[in-house]
């Protein structure tokens, strides 16, 4: 059902880039297929997102088929972003320790996936506007690029930011991915590495301040360092993930032949690890090979874009996507902290799935602009 | 800005290529070591999975088996405590032991996958049944020889000395496999060592029946002749030092072969001075001192000092089997297997062959030579004198009409404690079928205790055998 929307979407914007579409196809049926092997309950439900995710991906690429308008409305979008990062603060939900969750009626809502869109629109808009001031109006000290004292006024503003959905929603990796992507987003468009820098060192600081201020970040990264000691309570989570794919070896144990069910929560945030069980080291490689493929797309379309908005837009979205993947890739394999993201596309949840095929849908539309244009 | 999102996609691609390099260490150089941490309850799962290959013994009863129950397959052992010092036990709870333990991945099938053809099956589900595993063991001579220990403390070990094949492996106490995951804590707690296999990992003092070695050695090396006479009074003095005969009994004036018989101490501590350490060390260690006798269960090495390590004392008192001499029963059995074989000590085994769950065979012993520690002659000897023993020596309690049986008692003194008694013999003499070892620990006289056990195991093996 959904494959056939899939091929309908393909034939409707035949003219974008080829490989995104198959890239999700894969990774969402891979996605359902292991949800209705971990949890057959939620199988159906998965299968209505993506079906409406299809259906999204068709409205945004027909509303957004030239882009350019989008930038005419940043403030509204940054507004909007805000609104939605901040509202489950007031209105929301606590689930998992995390503050993320805003209930409509039926459907429980996680606004920060949406704001993450927002953000790219507003900052992508931004510093094309800005990022000539940004980058020239710099001072010489001690032979570095050092910024004027006022520019870095939305830096501090986004390391603000970030700092407040740590402290307030507990939620590190949404926090680390929107400062990641606004740094990735200012040194593209700036080419200033100072910015890099100052932001990390600011964004360590704080997350500093914040291990040592709040027990729940504090618990996160010990964990993280020694999850033996406490293998049967707080360490659970990660010690079973990380159980579950040595267990899987070079070929994993086959579908379904695996105990990954022993994981909690493994139809969201720890999918991955019951994929490395059962499809093994040559499974889970192949799908940190498909995101890594539909990230260089990503940025391939950034490079071939034929104006600086399109360029950056398409920017944001590849490092919203790596480090989304990376953060929840890494945190499960213990490679990283664990924080708790959803892995694109394959994990059970409305709103990434929603998220990601509009996502996929901007990547296409920016792509199929650069086409249009070329002919 | 193309060269700095380029760069952008460089810094991407080196995480992602850092992921796959964790994973592969992570499923491919640690996955082993992680498996097997504790806290893995996954293996266990896996094992539940899994019907067990059956144990059975050489006259087709069977030992250990898996039964189907309601949280999938459970083990069980129809023989309970008779066959525990074989079979070990299997646990989900507290691991295994025994055969269990050494012939896991067969009983399991679970050994590595070795061909795309076992892969697609593992993928596929059709996972075989494991392998099951025929012994040695004559259940009836086994189950005599745990009824003929009883209640007492000790091990017996019945082999063919023609082949290795053991026919009997008795320990006690014992305990019931069926009952390690109900009464795990007073099991494992237990202070006589239930799960302790004695026969093939207890370690005790021989006494008299090393005096089989000490034979070799002085015949092999011509330090005597069975006729030459020595001066058997109770006490012998060696540099400063004495030794001493069994309760300080007189002898007078014995041959060797009295002395043998009688088994003189004096006499033996005379012979060991002028053996020397070094080459009463040696022959102990080509009858299996020097390490663990290789085994297809867990076995313990038998003990004795350096010849540089121990005064001329030590060593007259080492001939007699006294000191710091130490060994199990299978040492001992396979030491009267020596003279029964013509000095050629047999590879011991109790896994007879493999089979598949369709009677595929995947593994036959093969009879091999270990040791070869005495010649002929020595052995044919040493036959003579052991036969005297049990005719008209220390040994008579093991004699049995129409069979000449060959054997040597011991009485090994362990300080404040009754000793133990020892019977290491075989029988018939001139066509050996079984050589037993018996141990009671803290029994009191070889003679008296040790060889009527031994003489009911022989009756026993060689009825079953004719």
């Amino acid at each position: 059902m959904f494959l056939a929307l899939n091929i309908a979407n393909r034939l409707l914007v035949k003219e974008a880039d080829p490989y995104l579409l198959p890239f999700a196809a894969l990774l969402s049926g891979l996605g359902l297929l292991m949800i209705w092997r971990l949890k057959p309950n939620l199988a159906t439900a998965q299968s209505m997102w993506i079906l409406a995710g299809t259906i999204a991906a068709l409205i945004t690429l027909v509303a957004v088929r030239r882009y350019q308008w989008l930038k005419e409305y940043k403030y509204t979008w940054a507004i909007l972003g805000i609104l939605l990062l901040f509202s489950p603060i007031f209105i929301g939900v606590e689930r998992g320790g995390s503050k993320l969750w805003l209930v409509l009626g039926p459907f429980t809502f996680q606004p920060a996936e949406m704001a993450k869109l927002l953000f790219v629109f507003f900052l992508a808009a931004y510093l094309e506007e800005k990022r000539e001031l940004l980058s020239i109006s710099t001072r010489r000290a001690f032979k570095i690029w050092l910024p004027e004292l006022k520019h870095l006024g939305p830096l501090i503003v986004m390391w603000l930011m970030s700092l407040v959905i740590l402290v307030l929603e507990r939620d590190m990796g949404t926090s680390l991915l929107f400062f990641g992507l606004f740094l990735a987003m200012l040194y593209v468009a700036t080419g200033r590495p100072m910015y890099v820098t100052l932001g990390s060192f600011l964004f360590v600081a704080g997350a500093t301040a914040c291990y040592f201020a709040f027990s729940h970040i504090q618990t996160r990264v010990d964990i993280w360092l020694d999850p033996w000691m406490d293998p049967s309570g707080k360490g659970y989570q990660i010690i079973q993930s990380i159980f579950a794919i040595a267990s899987g070896g070079l070929a994993g144990t086959g579908l379904g032949l695996g105990h990954p069910t022993l994981i909690p929560a493994v139809q969201t945030d720890f999918i991955f690890s019951a994929i490395a069980e059962e499809l093994g080291l040559l499974g889970g490689t192949a799908i940190i090979l498909i995101y890594l493929l539909f990230i260089s797309r990503g940025l391939h379309i950034a490079l071939s874009a034929t104006d600086n908005f399109g360029r950056l837009v398409a920017t944001g979205l590849a490092c919203v996507f790596a480090l989304q993947s990376f953060t929840i890739l890494g945190g499960t394999t213990k490679l990283i902290p664990l924080t708790g993201v959803t892995l694109p596309f394959i994990s059970y949840g409305g709103s990434s799935i929603l998220m990601n095929f509009i996502l996929l849908a901007l990547f296409l539309a920016v792509s199929a602009k650069r086409d249009g244009a070329g002919e | 800005m193309n060269k700095r999102i380029s760069r952008l996609g460089a810094v991407f691609t080196a995480l992602f290529l850092l992921l796959t390099v964790n994973l592969t260490y992570m499923q491919f150089f640690a996955a082993d070591s992680l498996t097997a941490r504790p806290e893995n309850i996954r293996p266990l799962l896996n094992d539940k999975r899994i019907k067990r290959g059956d144990i059975i013994s050489a006259d087709e009863v069977v030992l250990a088996t898996t039964k189907k129950s309601a949280d999938g397959y459970k083990r069980s052992y129809p023989k309970a405590e008779i066959a525990a010092p074989i079979t070990g036990f299997y646990s989900h709870k507290y691991g295994r032991a025994g055969l269990e333990l050494t012939f896991d991945e067969y009983l399991s099938g679970q050994t590595k996958v070795s061909s795309i053809d076992d892969y697609i099956k593992r993928l596929l589900g059709r996972e075989a049944p494991g392998n099951n595993i025929t012994l040695t063991i004559n259940i009836e001579l086994q189950r005599t020889a745990m009824r003929a220990l009883g209640s007492k403390k000790g091990a017996i070990v019945a082999l063919n000395p023609k082949t290795g094949a053991v026919l009997a492996l008795a320990s006690r106490p014992s305990y019931d496999p069926n009952e390690v995951d109900s009464h795990w804590a007073e099991l494992s707690k237990n202070p006589d060592g239930v799960m302790l296999n004695r026969a093939l990992q207890g370690r005790f003092t021989p006494g008299s029946s090393f005096k089989i070695i000490t034979a070799a050695a002085a015949l092999q090396d011509n330090v005597t002749t069975v006729d030459k006479i020595y001066d058997a009074s109770s006490t012998v003095k060696i540099y400063g030092g004495k030794v001493t005969n069994y309760e300080g009994k007189s002898y007078g004036k014995l041959s060797f072969a009295e002395a043998f018989a009688k088994s003189a101490n004096t006499v033996f501590a005379q012979i060991g001075k002028e053996l020397g350490g070094a080459k009463l060390v040696d022959m102990a260690k080509s009858f299996g001192f020097a390490d663990k006798i290789p085994f297809d269960l867990p076995t313990a090495q038998s003990r004795i000092p350096a010849a540089s390590q121990m005064d001329d004392l030590e060593v007259a008192w080492a001939a007699v089997g006294q000191g710091r001499i130490q060994a199990t029963p299978l040492t001992m059995a396979l030491a009267g297997a020596a003279v029964a074989n013509n000095g050629t000590i047999m590879q011991p085994y109790v896994v007879e062959n493999i089979r598949e769950h369709d009677g595929n065979t995947v593994y036959e012993h093969r009879p091999s030579t270990w040791q070869t520690p005495m010649s002929q002659t020595t052995a044919e000897t040493i036959k003579s004198l052991m036969e005297k023993v049990v005719s008209e020596g220390t040994g008579k309690a093991a004699r049995i009409d129409g069979v000449q049986v060959a054997g040597k008692t011991g009485t090994a003194e362990v300080g404040q404690k009754k000793p133990h008694a020892w019977f290491v013999g075989f029988a018939p003499a001139d066509n050996p079928q079984v050589a037993v070892a018996v141990i009671i620990e803290n029994g009191g006289v070889g003679g008296s205790v040790a060889a009527p056990i031994a003489r009911e195991i022989i009756l026993s093996a060689l009825g079953k055998q004719r």
